[in-house]
């Protein structure tokens, strides 16, 4: 696996994506099976990425219905997201054809995920909050973000809101947690990039 | 020996087995879930061999006749082939009337071929004549278990939608559905084999895609009866059975989710495409459309094999109600 540092954030290594298409026998997976080499090739790719790793996910020549998204992406999303691997990503890249079928798995699973969309942005899919889509549309307009600019530039009524959200948003792996470090007018702060 | 030099040649040699029941004429108009005929070729399709309880005296012969359909449907090319495949598979001699439409005549013309070459005979239509349908996707058969096929055909009705007009977005869910549909199929029906076709109807107001599927399985009713946790719903209609199932009552997830990935694409073509979904599953036919998303228009038909579903576009931009 490449690590290469990634031009979208600096705070975010890229690796190599993994190519879905090069790990099911014909353009699409409909069912659980079709995806269990997928599932066995993403766990070996997250197991190598570092720490503020990101995995772009191609689905480029490749479609999956809900059910072999199921298989191949809740375990590994899960590993992510439960403690097991740590401060590592994954974003979704030339989703088009798979976005409704992702969607609704995601949906389903109560997950999550960012999706690279053509015209060079990110959106959020699956079952999204209003107030984590809020953050993190804020967010992935810049590199970082701390929890008093988020309160502050989005109207919150306080900075204990923004952390919430903000810890809502690195549990569910959308955006990287940094710090602490020395805050402007004393004390520690942590920042927060998003994963795009 | 029958005389199938046309159709009413054929008429004429088969009438004394037509009076015994050794021979069965089946006008397949009947095919699409549209049909006032629907309900009553299910009836006759159980008589060969298609649903039917045991015991019952088989045809030596069918007469798929194509001639009198001048109203296309995608899902009626769609379970012709599998009706036609499957009686050939048990072992009914299978006559084909070709259809009197160009375009219904080219949807079928591939698998009549293959029909032909496995034993089954074909019938030319006296005159052809233009309809106003026009064709996205041949109808195409494929074995359950090869993804490739089914690939194929989703990319073929891909493309037809693209060349219709259509905004990419449709082309999109329209893959997406039949994506989760075939799985479903392959997951739970027990089918042995789908068959597909696509239709495109540019003189009708808004214009239209539609795309139909089938497949020879248990449908959604007998799948849902064979799981132990559900047998207590013996005693209802396939049809309350099959509507628990696309609202996500019996889908075994938390509530709220409202069904599992067909479910939740379908209700996403409905509200934002303003799709239409018939979906005719053994003796249950469940309407939909996007003018109302929330209510399903529930019939109870009283045989019926296998499993049918149509999607339904319209192509017009102005005829998208919330894109």
């Amino acid at each position: 696996m490449t690590i290469e540092r990634a031009s979208a954030n600096e705070y975010f290594l890229e690796a190599t994506p993994l190519r879905v298409a090069d790990h099911i026998h014909s353009r699409d997976a409909f069912v659980d099976s079709e995806a269990a080499g997928l599932e066995v090739a993403l766990f070996e790719s997250l197991e190598m990425l570092p720490p503020g790793g990101l995995l772009p996910i191609d689905f480029a020549q490749a479609r999956v219905s809900s059910e072999a998204a199921r298989r191949f992406l809740r375990r590994g999303i899960f590993r992510l997201t439960g403690g097991e691997l740590p401060d590592r990503f994954i974003v979704f890249q030339n989703a088009k054809d798979s976005r409704y079928n992702l969607k609704v798995m995601l949906k389903t699973e109560g997950l999550v995920a960012v999706v690279r969309t053509g015209d060079a942005t990110t959106e959020l899919i699956g079952a999204v909050d209003p107030a984590v889509q809020q953050t993190y549309d804020y967010l992935k307009t810049r590199t970082e973000g701390t929890a008093k600019q988020v309160a502050t530039d989005l109207g919150l009524a306080n900075i204990s809101t923004a952390t919430n959200r903000l810890s809502n948003l690195a549990a569910s792996g959308l955006v990287r947690r940094m710090g602490p470090r020395p805050a402007i007018g004393g004390g520690r702060e942590y920042f927060y990039a998003a994963v795009a | 020996m029958h005389d199938i030099s046309s159709v009413s040649a054929l008429r004429a040699s088969v009438l004394p087995e037509l009076s015994s029941g050794s021979v069965v004429w089946v006008h397949v108009s009947g095919l699409g879930v549209d049909a006032s005929s629907h309900d009553a070729i299910g009836s006759t399709l159980c008589r060969c061999g298609l649903g039917a309880e045991r015991g019952v005296r088989l045809p030596s012969t069918v007469i798929l006749d194509w001639t009198r359909t001048d109203v296309l449907a995608a899902e009626a090319l769609a379970y012709f082939t599998v009706v036609a495949r499957r009686m050939m598979a048990i072992g009914i001699q299978t006559i084909i009337c070709m259809p009197s439409t160009k375009t219904g005549y080219v949807a079928i013309e591939g698998i009549v071929r293959d029909l032909v070459n496995a034993g089954a005979r074909a019938v030319q239509p006296a005159t052809q004549f233009s309809d106003t349908a026009s064709l996205l996707a041949s109808a195409a058969s494929f074995q359950l278990d090869d993804s490739g096929q089914q690939s194929d055909f989703i990319e073929v009705c891909g493309e037809g939608i693209a060349k219709s007009g259509a905004e990419p977005s449709v082309r999109e869910i329209a893959e997406a559905l039949l994506r989760e549909a075939l799985q479903n199929a392959r997951t739970h029906s027990e089918a042995t084999m789908a068959a597909g076709a696509g239709l495109s109807f540019r003189r009708r107001r808004p214009r239209l895609v539609q795309v139909g599927i089938a497949d020879d399985g248990i449908g959604v009713a007998r799948s849902v009866l064979a799981r132990g946790a559900h047998t207590d719903l013996r005693e209802f209609a396939d049809a309350t059975i099959a509507l628990a199932v696309v609202n996500g009552t019996l889908s075994g997830r938390n509530a709220g989710h409202g069904g599992g990935g067909f479910s939740l694409v379908l209700r996403e073509a409905l509200e934002s495409f303003s799709a239409r979904v018939t979906i005719r599953t053994g003796s249950a036919l469940l309407r939909m459309e996007g003018a109302d998303p929330t209510r399903w228009r529930i019939r109870h038909l009283t045989r019926g094999f296998g499993t049918q579903i149509r999607f339904e576009f319209p192509v017009l931009a102005s005829a998208i109600s919330k894109v």
